[in-house]
């Protein structure tokens, strides 16, 4: 039994109860992509078991950045960049909170890279959702990670000379032991890949197609989509890593040519998350550490013995 | 007992008002100079004797010197001093390198077999001990550093016994053998040394029955943060914090708590920010950059109103600056650090000692006022290791103290009248309940965007105020419920006022005797609390004089006193990147008092 009386918590769940009293309505702009990744959310918290108050959401800076003000749970809004070690050092101090770290194509992708290629390689035990939608759309349209090469903006007036980065091949190189693609505009399968993705024991990192209405007309509105999975034109094994990394890099290209796939693009099952080879190791307790407070016997163990090792 | 060894030692050379002997290991990097004196330090409180320990890496010459430094006697001491008495050199830099505080009654033990023909200075001793040859007799010639440390002992009187606990200490982990065999290692030198020299330098170390801890300030820090419930740390190395990353790593786990390496420094603190979010007492270190990386997120722990220590072991700046120097140039960081304006706590212990208790009492502040507590040594105080009373780390009187933190009972009392959790309640203190994730009823929003009681963001005008103002009215809560006291030495009543902060306190409180010596009367006053401090009006309007001690070059203390008082002070600053020493601060505070105020 864990010392927060929320976890563990096997009621039924409604998905209004995600739903904060206080900004029901999200001020994204109309047709924004964002609001299809918190619908998604709200649909897959229920449905994997989780109340909201074993939730933790953590997000970076941008549109993405609103998502926890709108989903009714704990919430932390970090700065830019920097939500996944923030996510993930929660998630290391109590492995019983559910914990999903949310941001933008520029916050995981650009400011927070380091940090992204860390948390895949280290395998911790957490949901990354990229809101990727090719631009900076809070500061109003400017060239982003994404963006496809030429891509014009106020700060790349004769087009962007930059290839844009490719986050599935990213991801896969780093370490994530999940990794898929979804699109705002099929929700349904937005939501199994997020159910998918919690249920992972690892890091599991969904870039997550958001079309930007205002900023990022010229894109694509992501349609229409193929689900790679479902199509009888793609055909390879998720848990084959060279057959995933083949199909990432096609998806990357032809991205940038009108083609949006989508799918589940590489599962590894077996390998042991952070907090499972730190525990293998006798690093990490298997009391939370967040809990040990709560535990009457501990008396906070003073430090005696370390003392004595000073004589 | 020191005999009159040190009146040998002619003009340059001062002598010490603690009777003391000055022992030292030099070499190259790589010879495992730190840990040859760290058992001859271990060896030497365990005979019940104390001992503050210094570490050289000189850079005036080309190459890798490197020297561990013993000061030892049966009383307290807690400087450094000008003077060596006992040198073992396993090279001739290293006898150059300490040419200024040799003196005649010094003995210099070298290895005579090898290469480098020492250069000798004809009043010295010079005790040529064939230590590679003893320690290959020995089992092995990596052992020469053991042989010189039982010459050493025949030389100063010190039982060659009382290195046996300190080796099994060292080398027990590594089986019997080896242990046994660096015990005959120090029985070799020793006998070697008596069997081929007839020295009476007069040096014959007495020993007590005092049981004594031997510590860095590095290790009080970490030992602090265990006592104090720190659960969760997060760092990158970084010289000279890495060391209590290193503490903590092997001995936190044992408590529960973990220790991760993050990718860098911003991760570093963002972990440290998450652990406690979710929950665990936790803390991060640093110095040097990496402290400017951390800067990025003090806001946001202030913001969010999460209880954080970030501990800076400063180190000489700016930019790469002199990294294994000292220097405590990190004062205005650590006060003005970051964009807009940032309440929070500057914590900054002036003892080895006190690098504990400050630990522990940054860690409640932390939970009290929900901010950030910066805790701030340096590296003079980081790589020292001194002696102490066991009772100085008295576990009984750790105290924790985790604030406003509510669980789902409490939580109750803190719902508005939709049932919302106001995490960032407008309190007549200024501190908000806290409530951890996994908690019922408690679920809330916390940002760095300015927000309103339950955590949403706004830029309501009046809400804004409201919410900066609460802010900043934990400090003034703390300021009014908390000790924010100095440290006091020397004649309360002195004409002459000396202020200093960190690690300076140990060479002043030294330079006192010096001072009374020569007949001049000071007031010392040490100040562990940078902000909120102790308000030092009365005592600079009752001194005639007043100067600011600290090793930086503009005198960022000074500043703020000045501030304060409205009043011009006199200042020593010392930015060498080696710290102050008892002789010299006593001659400088002389000099500096014979001067104008400037203008």
């Amino acid at each position: 039994m864990s010392a927060f009386n929320a976890i563990g918590d096997e009621r039924e769940i409604d998905r209004d109860e995600y739903t904060p009293g206080v900004e029901p309505q999200p001020t994204w702009c109309p047709g924004c992509g964002d609001f299809g990744v918190l619908k998604a959310l709200k649909q897959a918290l229920p449905e994997v078991g989780k109340t909201p108050e074993e939730v933790l959401t953590v997000t970076g800076i941008g549109c993405s950045g609103k998502l926890n003000s709108y989903l009714d749970t704990y919430g932390f809004h970090t700065i830019h960049g920097r939500s996944l070690p923030v996510a993930r050092a929660a998630k290391l101090a109590n492995p019983d909170l559910e914990v999903v770290a949310a941001g933008g194509d520029g916050d995981g992708y650009g400011i927070g890279g380091n940090h992204f290629i860390h948390s895949a390689r280290e395998n911790h035990d957490m949901t990354y959702i990229v809101f990727n939608n090719e631009i900076f759309g809070l500061t109003k349209g400017q060239t982003s990670p994404t963006s496809p090469k030429g891509h014009k903006s106020k700060t790349q007036p004769s087009g962007s000379a930059k290839t844009p980065l490719r986050p599935l091949s990213m991801s896969l190189n780093a370490g994530a032991s999940y990794v898929a693609r979804t699109a705002a505009v099929n929700p349904n399968q937005a939501k199994e890949i997020i159910k998918e993705a919690i249920e992972h024991d690892g890091f599991a990192h969904i870039d997550f197609l958001t079309q930007c209405p205002t900023w990022n007309k010229d894109a694509r509105q992501y349609v229409p989509y193929i689900d790679v999975q479902e199509s009888d034109d793609y055909d390879f094994d998720i848990h084959d890593r060279a057959e995933a990394a083949e199909m990432m890099r096609e998806t990357e290209d032809v991205l940038n040519e009108g083609t949006v796939l989508t799918g589940r693009y590489y599962v590894e099952e077996d390998r042991p998350s952070y907090t499972q080879e730190k525990k293998a190791v006798g690093e990490l307790p298997d009391q939370p550490l967040a809990e040990r407070y709560f535990d009457d016997d501990t008396e906070w163990e003073r430090s005696y013995d370390l003392l004595d090792r000073h004589k | 007992m020191l005999s009159e060894a040190f009146l040998l030692a002619g003009s340059k050379v001062r002598p010490n008002m603690a009777e003391d002997l000055n022992w030292a290991v030099g070499g190259e990097a790589g010879d495992g100079i730190d840990s040859t004196g760290k058992i001859f330090a271990q060896a030497l409180s365990r005979a019940g004797r104390h001992v503050f320990t210094s570490k050289d890496f000189a850079s005036r010459i080309r190459g890798g010197y490197t020297a561990y430094k013993i000061r030892t006697s049966v009383d307290n001491i807690q400087s450094v001093v000008d003077r060596l008495d006992i040198l073992v050199a396993l090279t001739q830099r290293t006898i150059d390198e300490n040419l200024d505080e040799l003196h005649e009654g010094s003995a210099i033990i070298y290895d005579g077999e090898r290469s480098w023909e020492a250069d000798i200075p004809e009043e010295m001793s010079a005790v040529d001990v064939p230590l590679k040859s003893l320690a290959e007799d020995a089992g092995g010639a990596i052992m020469r550093n053991i042989v010189a440390l039982g010459a050493a002992c025949e030389i100063t009187g010190f039982d060659v016994e009382y290195l046996d606990e300190a080796l099994e200490k060292r080398f027990g982990g590594k089986g019997s053998k080896i242990v046994e065999n660096n015990k005959e290692a120090a029985r070799l030198g020793q006998e070697y040394v008596e069997e081929n020299y007839d020295l009476d330098l007069g040096y014959d170390l007495e020993t007590t029955d005092n049981d004594y801890v031997l510590l860095n300030g590095n290790e009080a820090i970490g030992m602090g943060a265990i006592a104090a419930g720190c659960r969760f740390y997060a760092g990158y190395p970084i010289t000279p914090a890495t060391s209590i990353m290193e503490y903590l790593t092997g001995r936190i786990e044992e408590y529960g708590g973990h220790v991760v390496q993050a990718e860098d420094e911003l991760s570093a603190i963002n972990m440290a920010l998450g652990g406690a979010r979710a929950g665990a007492r936790a803390m991060t270190a640093t110095s040097g950059a990496g402290i400017d990386l951390m800067t990025e997120t003090f806001g946001l722990v202030a913001t969010s109103e999460t209880p954080l220590v970030i501990t800076d072991v400063q180190r000489s700046g700016p930019s790469t600056g002199m990294p294994t120097k000292q220097e405590q140039g990190d004062l205005n960081m650590a006060l003005y650090g970051g964009h807009g304006e940032i309440p929070r706590f500057v914590v900054t212990p002036t003892s080895i000692d006190e690098c504990f208790w400050k630990t522990i009492e940054a860690f409640n502040l932390a939970e009290k006022y929900q901010t950030p507590v910066f805790l701030v040594s340096d590296l003079a105080m980081s790589v020292t290791e001194q002696t102490f009373e066991p009772d100085a780390f008295n576990m009984d009187d750790v105290e924790i103290d985790r604030g406003k933190l509510v669980d789902e009972d409490e939580v109750d009392e803190w719902l508005d009248s939709q049932g919302r959790f106001r995490a960032h309640a407008n309190t007549e203190d200024g501190v908000s309940p806290r409530a951890i994730p996994g908690t019922t009823d408690g679920a809330h929003m916390s940002t760095g965007l300015e927000h309103n009681e339950l955590g949403r963001r706004t830029e309501e005008q009046d809400v804004r105020v409201q919410q900066v103002d609460k802010r900043n009215r934990k400090v003034e809560t703390a300021k009014e419920q908390e000790e924010w006291d100095y440290r006091e030495f020397g004649d309360e009543d002195a004409d002459n006022l000396i202020i200093s902060w960190g690690s300076n306190e140990g060479a002043l409180v030294e330079a006192l005797d010096y001072l009374e010596d020569d007949g001049v009367d000071v007031r010392v006053i040490s100040v562990p609390y940078i902000f909120p401090r102790p308000d030092l009006s009365d005592e600079i309007a009752a001194a005639e004089e007043t100067i600011v001690v600290e090793c930086n070059a503009t005198g960022q203390f000074a500043d703020v006193i000045e501030h304060d008082v409205l009043e011009r002070v006199k200042r020593i600053n010392k930015y060498t990147g080696v710290r102050f020493k008892a002789d010299e601060l006593a001659e400088e505070i002389t000099e500096k008092l014979s001067q104008e105020v400037p203008a």
